[in-house]
């Protein structure tokens, strides 16, 4: 029988994860199905029988239920259930249901156990934790990384503006001709082909070194051994070759013709995405523009580190790194063009630049504590003007004003030690809304610049007033369960309308947010200092304030968060769009989508666990 | 009932009694399945021809393609389909309809061999088609072409047992309302596009199922005879 040929085969290959089959796997698959019908409200499991099937509908819907009938989930069309009682042998946990007239197609349990062991994406997908299921998710994506001059070829990399000499040049002359061509090396070629080259190294260790004469012929001091790369290799090949043999010039042929010249420099400069060399750009520049400049790389350089397979918090971390520069070099202008500060203060940043989290441009969140030597009268216009140049400067960076007004420049946040010490023993000793709203800012606050002690100080005073009012903790634990993860019951997307595109899924106030939220409550209530969401959560497991499991969920979603946000938006900076928090969710894979929904069901979970230790029974 | 138990058993003997071919006999010296067994107990083979016209004297069977029902579950493992040869040349209709070209049709397995094949599948079971008529008079027709006798067979019909299920609950049936198609739908089974002998075998097979299910209090106690009709 020609199975392939049958509709079932084509719907077979319409499911997830059986479209990630081998022919053979899939065409196994299909000849051991069992098809069978249940009617609506007819018993398909029941608790203590045996399973040895994994279900697939193919038509209609069934609810899964516990004892006492209340709907644990419903399944649908492409969906499996049953596989939760093979895992365990075969026993048959809970209640299910037809709710609609229904066909399945059963798989024979033989067989789904060896495609757990063949198929690395049906063992995924059917993993029976949802929170593994993500982390060999995450995992699958980074076995992509890789060294980002191993996609590259030479023939991408090579430059082709050569310096070509015939090898009876005079030394002098081939001195002379690299240093005005501003060359390291040149190549020395007779009659088409290429007999030497001559690096300035050489330069040094024959030329000098032997007290040669000036008129001796280049050919002389050339090395003729000639190690050359074709366009083929990979930038990976050629950095190898040159560590090995210790060189930094390569030539690079194809059909025995010249193409160019690899240097080590070239190699470097493709990597030169990296924000360590803006970093290092940043702080020699002069001028606002000149940093403006730099900003705008920003966007292609976060392409470039997801494309590289770099982890979604490495990433964010070095693009909060050049927003942390900007905004020093921006401070330390602001200091030549006023003058130096009268009293100390430190700047203060919040956000997601305070906890390392920045994606591309995103609003500036900052402020100032002033020492309490500060005097309005005398002092207050230096640091107006200081607020003003730095933030003009970020927004004109893209780092565009705070709609909130949460700035330097607005006078409220641009105040004395005392005061700002005031602002916390009201927001935590009242917590009103607007308070809390506040406190959210301005836990998570970073001194980038200035006198830190001003914050260190701070931050101790705000611990202290926290372990004498607990209540402001369940208070800030209500307000991290606000914005709830995007899923309907049934596991469904939630979606909302975002402006003008379709409706999408709000990753940042659906996913990122509460998960930030929820690691801000355990880092106040375990005292700790932790601004980034990560270092919250493993310290707060650390000081027992949550479990090993909650901690590696919580990662695990807030990771796999991050790297879906930031896919998007490379995809979107790619596609010269502004880049936005809103995935729809047709741009991911079903894959993608569904652990999309574990990572979201693991927010949800944990939000339910945050409710029940702080909210109830202290309220 | 008892008239179909009478003429099989009568057919019987007379192939018995007439043939020498082994594998009729083989068929029918094996047990028959009782009409007094259970659904669940039953084993069964839907079946489906194409075939190049309704009149089984002057028409041949193209395909034919079958799937096994057992325990209540078709076994999708046993579906097979198969295309038969045949000398006459297709009317032009009939080739539309079905897709299927001469070239195709000429490579098929001759009558005789894919009948002696079918009848050791049939063995033991309950055949089952949509509107039985035609496969059951194509089935005639070569058994006595081939072994001069009358095949007994015991077969259900899901187009009469759905008649039944209407009749009883007085429910009147508008004109289509019956094929195969238009009743999958009403039973909430999945639209299929495609047409060929075992496509439509699942489907009926798919059919039978829903209208066990749906109908009758369970097909533990519900017996073969309370389905002939």
């Amino acid at each position: 029988m020609e199975i392939e040929k049958l509709e079932i085969y084509d719907f077979l290959k319409k499911c997830h994860p059986l479209d990630k089959l081998s022919e053979a796997q899939l065409t196994e698959l299909a000849q051991s199905i069992e098809i069978s019908y249940f009617r609506r409200s007819q018993e398909v499991f029941k608790p203590e029988t045996n399973n040895e099937y994994l279900y697939l509908i193919r038509s209609g819907a069934v609810e899964r239920t516990d004892d006492s009938h209340g709907l644990v989930a419903k399944f649908t069309e492409k969906d499996f259930f049953g596989h939760r009682a093979l895992e365990r042998g075969g026993t048959i946990k809970k209640f299910v249901h037809a709710v609609e007239d229904s066909l399945f197609y059963m798989i024979p349990g033989h067989l789904y156990f060896k495609l757990m062991k063949e198929n690395k994406a049906f063992l995924s997908y059917f993993h029976q934790e949802k929170n593994k299921r993500l982390r060999s998710a995450i995992n699958e994506i980074h076995a992509h990384d890789r060294n980002i001059l191993d996609s590259t070829s030479v023939r991408e990399l090579l430059h082709t503006d050569i310096l070509i000499l015939p090898p009876e040049t005079s030394i002098q002359e081939t001195a002379i001709r690299m240093s005005s061509d501003n060359k390291t090396a040149a190549i020395i070629m007779q009659n088409n082909q290429i007999v030497g080259i001559v690096t300035d190294r050489v330069f040094c260790t024959k030329v000098v070194a032997n007290t040669l004469d000036s008129g001796t012929p280049v050919a002389t001091i050339m090395s003729q051994n000639l190690i050359s790369v074709t366009p083929e290799n990979t930038g990976l090949d050629a950095m190898l070759i040159m560590a090995r043999n210790n060189i930094r010039h390569l030539p690079v042929v194809e059909n025995q013709q010249l193409l160019g010249v690899l240097t080590a420099t070239d190699l470097i400069h493709h990597q030169s995405y990296n924000p360590i060399y803006a970093i290092n750009e940043i702080h020699k520049a002069t001028e606002i523009s000149q940093l403006v400049l730099l900003c705008k790389t920003l966007p292609q350089t976060l392409c470039k580190l997801v494309d590289a397979g770099m982890r979604a918090h490495d990433i964010s971390y070095s693009i909060s790194s050049v927003g942390r520069a900007v905004a020093q070099r921006l401070l330390k202008m602001a200091e030549k063009k006023f003058g130096p500060s009268p009293v100390d203060y430190a700047f203060v940043v919040a956000g997601s630049l305070a906890r390392n989290d920045q994606t591309v441009h995103s609003d500036q969140d900052n402020g100032i504590i002033l020492s309490d030597d500060y005097n309005e009268n005398e002092h207050g216009e230096y640091f107006k003007n200081l607020a003003q140049f730095v933030s003009d400067g970020l927004n004109q960076c893209g780092y565009v004003y705070c709609p909130g007004d949460v700035m330097a420049t607005n006078t409220q946040w641009r105040q004395p030690y005392s005061v700002w010490k005031s602002y916390f023993h009201k927001w935590i000793f009242t917590p009103k809304p607007k308070a809390l709203m506040y406190s959210s800012i301005f836990f998570d606050m970073r001194c980038i610049y200035g006198n830190r002690k001003l914050l260190d100080d701070l931050h101790d005073e705000i611990h202290e007033m926290i372990t004498k009012n607990k209540l402001f903790i369940t208070y800030m634990a209500a307000n991290a369960q606000q914005n709830t993860p995007p899923l309907g019951i049934f596991r469904r997307f939630v979606l909302e309308k975002h402006g003008e595109e379709d409706k999408s899924l709000n990753m940042k106030k659906r996913g990122i947010m509460p998960c930030t939220d929820m690691a801000r409550v355990f880092a106040l209530d375990a005292g700790i200092n932790q601004i980034n969401t990560r270092e919250r959560l493993k310290q707060a497991h650390e000081c027992k304030i949550i479990s090993k499991e909650a901690k590696n969920d919580l990662l695990d979603a807030f990771d796999f968060l991050c790297l879906i946000r930031l896919k998007h938006q490379a995809g979107q900076i790619k596609q010269g769009k502004e880049a936005n928090n809103h995935v729809s969710p047709e741009e991911l894979s079903s894959l993608e989508r569904r652990h999309l929904k574990d990572a979201f069901e693991i927010i949800r979970t944990y939000q339910d666990v945050l409710s029940n230790r702080y909210t109830q029974g202290r309220m | 009932m008892l008239s179909l138990f009478d003429k099989n058993q009568r057919w019987r003997k007379k192939a018995l009694a007439t043939t020498k071919d082994e594998s009729f006999r083989q068929y029918l010296l094996n047990d028959f399945p009782k009409t007094s067994q259970t659904v669940s107990e039953t084993e069964f083979l839907v079946l489906d021809f194409e075939t190049t016209g309704l009149d089984s004297k002057k028409d041949h069977i193209i395909s034919a393609g079958w799937v096994e029902i057992s325990k209540n579950k078709i076994q999708l493992a046993s579906a097979e389909h198969h295309l038969i040869s045949t000398k006459k040349q297709l009317s032009g209709q009939s080739v539309s309809i079905h897709n299927l070209t001469d070239d195709m049709i000429s490579q098929g397995v001759p009558i005789t061999i894919f009948f002696k094949y079918l009848l050791k599948k049939i063995t033991g079971k309950v055949v089952i088609a949509h509107y039985k008529k035609i496969e059951y008079e194509f089935l005639q027709q070569i058994s006595n072409s081939i072994f001069g006798c009358h095949l007994p067979i015991i077969m259900l019909d899901t187009l009469m047992i759905e008649k039944k299920i209407r009749e009883k609950a007085n429910k009147p049936i508008v004109v289509n309302e019956l094929r195969l198609f238009n009743l999958r739908n009403h039973y909430n089974l999945p639209r299929y596009h495609a047409h060929n002998a075992l496509e439509d075998a699942i489907a009926t097979a798919e059919l039978f199922l829903a209208q066990i299910n749906k109908h009758f209090s369970s097909p533990d106690k519900l017996k073969i005879k309370a389905l002939l009709y």
